[in-house]
């Protein structure tokens, strides 16, 4: 059969059709009409088609709307729908601006540093004395966990090799027991912020397993209310 | 460029949106009368025979929950139909997990289109709906999109999730199908 010359022309035919192009395009496929037959006959099927269009009852426009989600609130009129938590603007937490606190800058960043390593100290000093405990039994605790009391005259940590088969274990214990002294890992409040970093980056570094070993960067101070080395 | 009717569409159905996003109901309404019967109409054309009522409601309701994703360069009545045809799919493959044999290939041929004969009146209107049902899926619907529904190329590309290119020849062939059905 034989094909249309103006391609472009013969894909408006549904849309001249259905009378739904502006004047200029209307007038160039009517004109077009004239000449290609190809376009008069597909134009009469078109008619045809759209004549057969199949006729359909009015779906219940009331009830439908009536399922349809409400209009947005107007202007200046409260949602009182609900609302997802995260969306609202930190209600409940009180603003300093209202509470009249200043805050030092930084301030937040340090105390939840603080606080980050306290907690994995507890868990490492936890984890770490109960791993001596069982293999060793209790050395001469005294006190809370927090502080542990290890008695020595000379020097706080003395190194005992417990030759155990193939096995060498190393725990801090006491040479010879003197009363009355005790020390701790200190208080995090001595440590400069720098100080505080440098233990984090470490920490974010350590693979989570259970280590006996203290951290190297971490003193052993004496307790202000101990006795003298 | 040339569709004078659908850009007046459009702009009649943006303000109505607007309306209704300021808070006026009325305009829910005015939308409702504006489509639903070509939803409607539409949904018998893609095989829908029970339940066309829910299903144009189910679709307004979708539309009207994600009004703020319709993009105002786009037919309103285009969104309206792509949300029906996945509407339909989305039945058609939870009725095919129930057990039911339902085609849901796009490509098979029709097999549910003499459904609609009831509706059509006359001889002339009759010998269509045969060439019609002769077509595959995807033929049928761009057909019916461009011929009945007056869309553009673009418009059923963005409604059957395709391409320009392949509803226009999808619509070539559908046209010399029926064609020849109605010569012979």
């Amino acid at each position: 059969m034989i094909e249309c010359r103006s391609p472009e022309l013969q894909d408006l035919l549904p849309d001249y059709v259905a009378e739904s192009l502006d004047s200029v395009a209307m007038a160039r496929v009517h004109d077009h009409l004239v000449s290609c037959e190809v376009c008069a006959d597909d134009l009469l099927v078109l008619q045809l088609v759209q004549q057969a269009r199949p006729r359909v009852a009015v779906p219940d426009i009331a009830r439908i709307v009536a399922a349809l989600p409400a209009a947005p609130a107007r202007h200046g009129v409260e949602f009182t729908g609900p609302r997802l938590v995260r969306d609202e603007p930190a209600a409940s937490v009180p603003s300093t601006a209202s509470t009249g606190e200043r805050r030092r800058p930084g301030a937040t960043v340090f105390g939840r540093s603080v606080w980050r390593v306290a907690a994995i100290l507890g868990v490492m000093i936890a984890g770490g004395t109960s791993v001596v405990v069982a293999r060793r039994g209790i050395i001469d605790v005294e006190g809370p966990m927090a502080t542990q009391a290890v008695t020595s005259t000379d020097s706080v940590r003395t190194v005992a090799s417990v030759p155990s088969g193939s096995e060498s274990l190393t725990v801090a214990m006491s040479a010879s027991p003197v009363h009355g002294v005790s020390v701790s890992y200190g208080d995090l409040g001595d440590y400069s912020e720098a100080e505080l970093e440098s233990m984090i980056a470490r920490l974010d570094q350590w693979d989570g397993a259970t280590n006996t070993e203290p951290l190297p960067g971490v003193p052993i101070l004496p307790n202000a209310g101990g006795g003298s080395l | 460029m040339i569709d004078a009717t659908q850009q007046e569409d459009s702009r009649a159905d943006g303000g109505l949106i607007d309306q209704w996003k300021a808070g006026d109901q009325r305009a829910a309404t005015a939308i409702v009368e504006r489509h639903a019967e070509a939803l409607a109409r539409f949904a018998g054309r893609l095989g829908v025979t029970e339940d066309v009522d829910e299903l144009v409601q189910d679709t307004f309701i979708r539309a009207f929950s994600a009004i703020d994703s319709f993009r105002a360069d786009s037919s309103l009545r285009t969104w309206l139909f792509t949300i029906e045809r996945r509407l339909v799919i989305d039945r058609r493959r939870a009725q095919a997990r129930r057990g039911h044999e339902i085609e849901i290939d796009d490509m098979h041929a029709a097999s549910g289109f003499d459904a609609l004969d009831a509706m059509v009146a006359d001889e002339a209107a009759q010998r269509v709906a045969g060439a019609m049902a002769r077509l595959t899926r995807m033929q049928r619907e761009v057909f019916v999109l461009r011929v009945q529904e007056g869309r553009s190329y673009k418009d059923i590309a963005e409604i059957l999730g395709s391409t320009e290119g392949a509803a226009r020849v999808h619509y070539h062939n559908a046209m010399r199908a029926v064609r020849e059905f109605l010569h012979d």
